[in-house]
């Protein structure tokens, strides 16, 4: 298990599942043979935290809320929509 | 399928189960619009507002993080209106709907665009992306000691992320959109992009990758 600070081609193979593995995508034993090597090896360990922050800064955009303004203007169409009820195949 | 919690998350040997998926802010888990689409279909007022009240907002959502901003998120969302309620009483599978939805969605805002503005003229390779000899750097060199999440609610590190996904290719910035932010599973994600789930799970993987290389760098 190499303790190397640089990218071997071992775990440039390895990066490969990096991200199945952070999906919780894989069978036990791959997965913690993976976390030994992570725990070992700082540049594929420095890759998993990179990708875990890269991965938790797309589901924290992703909590953001519209602006009110425009969930003001989607309340209004609805309503216009219900109201007018112009259009068919709606609900029963 | 047997599933243990991890620090709020699901930690599963998955099928592509997404463990942010009961965490989306607004959202709700994925078989409550399956319920909002029975309970509208049978004449609930409430719950057809609370859906495309939804719609819109998966709308806006989608074409802010895929498509831009502007006119086309509001053009979307009128779309989603729309299709959602001419179509929330002929749904024979409610379960169907919030890939339905996204599908729509997606559809809507790909056709409205004209041009797509900022697509990169090619797709980095993975070698300009992945460590050299030298190792990665962390993120952030100042903090090393922050945990991923805690590096995430950074205000500098979430424009990088908007400037990194906008240099995606658009495919790959839907996964991510879909998968990441919106919480669909990967079999989800692969319905709605009409590709293999092997397909979604390789385009996730590089675009990760281009994203941690992205908010990794100096600029």
């Amino acid at each position: 298990m190499s303790a190397a600070t640089g990218s071997s081609p071992r775990c440039r193979a390895l990066l490969l599942e990096l991200s199945r593995y952070l999906d919780g995508d894989l069978a036990p034993a791959r997965r913690r043979a993976i976390e030994r090597h992570l725990a070992a090896c700082t540049c594929c360990g420095t890759m998993s935290i990179r990708m875990r922050t890269a991965i938790a800064a797309c589901r924290a955009e992703g909590t953001q809320p519209p602006p009110r303004a425009v969930m003001v203007r989607a309340a209004k169409r609805v309503r216009a929509l219900i109201a007018k009820s112009g259009i068919t195949a709606g609900p029963r | 399928m047997v599933t243990k919690k991890s620090r709020g998350r699901r930690v599963t040997k998955s099928q592509g189960v997404n463990p942010v998926a009961k965490e989306r802010a607004g959202n709700g888990p994925p078989d409550e619009y399956a319920d909002l689409v029975r309970l509208a279909a049978a004449g609930d007022a409430e719950a057809l507002d609370r859906l495309l009240m939804r719609a819109q907002a998966v709308a806006w959502r989608f074409s802010s993080a895929v498509c831009g901003r502007g006119n086309d998120a509001e053009d979307a969302m009128q779309e989603a209106l729309l299709k959602t309620y001419r179509y929330v009483g002929r749904l024979r599978e409610p379960e169907a709907f919030r890939s339905w939805l996204y599908r729509t969605v997606r559809n809507a805002c790909l056709i409205g665009r004209r041009k797509r503005a900022g697509e990169p003229a090619r797709l980095q390779s993975l070698d300009e992306v992945l460590p050299g000899p030298e190792g990665p750097r962390p993120i952030d060199a100042a903090h090393p000691g922050k945990g991923p999440e805690a590096l995430a609610a950074n205000s500098g590190l979430r424009r990088r992320l908007r400037e990194a996904l906008r240099a995606l290719p658009a495919s790959y910035r839907t996964i991510v959109f879909l998968r990441e932010m919106e919480g669909l599973s990967t079999k989800e994600v692969a319905t709605v992009m009409g590709v293999s789930e092997d397909n979604v799970k390789t385009r996730l993987y590089r675009a990760r990758v281009q994203l941690q290389a992205a908010l990794g760098s100096q600029s």
